[in-house]
């Protein structure tokens, strides 16, 4: 089990999904949760506040998950930030392009409480294993 | 030419300008059918399109109202195995056979407590039905925007009056998706 205490930005647009995710979270002991419903509003909330972790979805208006990845790791300050994607969107060429723009892991939805847990826990073990 | 080779001619002609007048009137019918169509078209999309958006509205209510009542009996989850706990320090106290005896009920409530407790958390996560029901209806409001723009380009080469042109998404290509199993291999493959 990693830091419970990380900060972790949950980012969809649809309001039941981040309030599913979230209660997974804390299922799986991580309660310091804050959310955005699209990727600008996190972005915002990235730079203004410490993230440890963001989980983000795909398909949202104004700023879709990709274009917030990008962002992510084109800023200076945020590029270190671990991005779990999690969407609907299981196509193979979205995967491809979410891997070339440094996602972390990708999880489809639907998923379960086990599946969430063990893609955090494989995303932090790597950041772990990986030389700063 | 003869008279008589005249009559036949002339009687071909009135035949043929018969044909192409009757041709020409069912092509105006079929026109005016069209614009019919056209017209009712380009009205009932975008009430289509509201429909539906009000649809994901609905089930986004129903979804939460539904998340609310079982965050609720998560929390009576949380409070039943801090008393479980409580009970299981208690029963250890008493003396001998009694104490082993309430000790098994406890344990078969906990069973029934653990398991309640997944499918509470199981019904959550089933819940994601919302979103992605959400986002295949958005996929319609947007084949719904295509095909009122592609009517309203139609009423405008009939010079129709329409009503106001709607969100005219571009269309979405189709794509497979995959399941979890293999995005995971292909993860592993780009060293994801």
């Amino acid at each position: 089990m990693y830091d419970q205490n990380m900060k972790i930005l949950v980012v969809d647009d649809f309001s039941t999904m981040r309030r599913i995710i979230k209660n997974i979270l804390k299922e799986i002991g991580y309660t310091n949760v804050d959310e955005a419903d699209d990727g600008s509003t996190a972005l915002e909330k990235l730079k203004s506040a410490k993230f440890d972790f963001v989980v983000t979805d795909w398909n949202m208006p104004n700023m879709p998950g990709i274009e917030l990845l990008k962002a992510i790791r084109q800023d200076p300050e945020l590029k270190e930030t671990p991005v779990l994607m999690v969407t609907a969107e299981a196509a193979k060429e979205n995967v491809v392009t979410a891997v070339a723009a440094g996602v972390n892991n990708y999880i489809v939805k639907p998923f379960t409480a086990a599946a969430l847990k063990e893609r955090i826990d494989l995303i932090l073990e790597k950041l772990k294993a990986t030389p700063q | 030419m003869e008279a008589r080779n005249w009559n036949d001619v002339m009687s071909k002609i009135k035949e043929e300008l018969s044909n192409l007048a009757q041709f020409v009137d069912k092509t105006r019918r079929g026109i005016d059918t069209l614009e019919t169509t056209v017209k009712a078209g380009t009205e009932r999309f975008p009430e289509a399109s509201n429909q539906i958006a009000a649809v994901t509205g609905d089930l986004e209510n129903a979804a939460n109202n539904i998340m609310s009542i079982l965050e609720g009996l998560m929390t009576e989850q949380d409070r039943m195995h801090a008393v479980l706990e409580s009970v299981t320090q208690w029963a250890g106290s008493l003396p001998g056979g009694d104490s082993a005896k309430g000790l098994g009920f406890i344990k078969e409530l906990g069973a029934i407590h653990e398991k309640t407790k997944t499918e509470l958390m199981d019904i959550f996560t089933n819940m994601s039905f919302h979103d992605l029901s959400g986002q295949k209806l958005r996929k319609v409001i947007s084949s719904l925007a295509v095909v009122e723009s592609k009517l309203l380009e139609m009423a405008l080469s009939f010079g129709l009056e329409t009503p106001g042109k709607g969100n005219g998404a571009s269309e979405a290509p189709p794509e497979k998706p995959m399941n979890q199993d293999v995005v995971d291999r292909l993860l592993k493959e780009l060293g994801a």
